[in-house]
């Protein structure tokens, strides 16, 4: 697994060292899971910003800001354990959690299919 | 049989009438320590019930204070809401199901990004999107929390049987 040695400044003034491995698991695994359909994104107050609940104990939450999408997880005290932007990412799967989230959140299947079976 | 024979009787039977006593006193306190420990969780059980009936109560007046535009009271109500829910899963960690529980953890984010909302600088300006953006949120976390409630009531009436 290729390891990343960038320094990536996150948001809100953070500083990630860098994606680990964890970071890069915990990615494909969100990324992947959001696409199908695994994960119960919901849609948040926020404008394109989306929330999602796991294992009973963590809370992930992805949005856009004027770089791109972000995902940041917390736990169930409401401490940050993780913020990534996509900027940090080098395969995209940030972005690819942001449209699968989106997906799932506004519930773009379900519209497709009622437009298409009105037709 | 001697004199010393009968007192070696007796003396049996009282150590076994002891010995019986112990028995019986051990297993009506043992029975005491498990219904007072089934009293506990049935109470435990209870107050998590009451955290989240709070919480429930505060997010229909998140409603009505987001119909009024009552900012102030809309943030006040939904750091209230954040807290309840984080007491809820930290004192009752096996209180809920694992699914009951991500809801509450979304109830707390649903909440907590109303508060932002409710904060942002051009509030008071805020169009129909927007306000209806802020609805739908309120609307989805009662709704959760109805789902968390009524499990959370479930177990306590199933505990209470």
């Amino acid at each position: 697994m290729t390891r990343w040695v960038k320094l990536a400044v996150g948001l809100r003034g953070m500083v990630n060292d860098m994606l680990s491995e964890k970071d890069s698991e915990f990615l494909n695994y969100l990324s992947d899971a959001s696409e199908a359909g695994k994960i119960r994104w919901q849609p948040t107050a926020g404008e394109n910003q989306f929330t999602a609940s796991l294992k009973g104990k963590y809370n992930v939450v992805t949005g856009t800001d004027h770089d791109g999408p972000w995902v940041k997880m917390t736990n169930e005290q409401d401490q940050m354990m993780l913020f990534i932007h996509a900027n940090e990412d080098p395969f995209n799967r940030v972005d690819r959690i942001f449209v699968a989230a989106r997906r799932v959140g506004l519930d773009v299947d379900a519209a497709i299919d009622d437009i298409i079976s009105g037709e | 049989m001697t004199q010393m024979d009968w007192w070696t009787i007796v003396g049996t039977l009282a150590s076994l009438g002891g010995f019986a006593l112990s028995w019986y006193v051990l297993s009506v306190a043992k029975d005491a320590r498990s219904a007072a420990e089934g009293a506990q969780a049935l109470a435990n059980k209870r107050s998590l019930t009451e955290e989240l009936e709070q919480a429930k109560r505060n997010i229909e007046q998140i409603g009505d204070f987001l119909n009024k535009k009552e900012w102030m009271a809309v943030r006040i109500r939904a750091q209230e809401i954040m807290t309840s829910c984080r007491e809820g899963l930290t004192r009752w960690p096996a209180g809920l199901s694992e699914e009951r529980r991500n809801d509450i953890l979304t109830v707390s984010s649903l909440v907590e990004s109303i508060a932002d909302q409710a904060a942002a600088p051009d509030v008071n300006d805020f169009g129909p999107n927007k306000l209806k953006l802020l609805s739908k949120a309120q609307l989805r976390a009662a709704g959760l929390l109805s789902d968390a409630l009524g499990e959370a009531r479930s177990r306590v009436e199933g505990d209470g049987e």
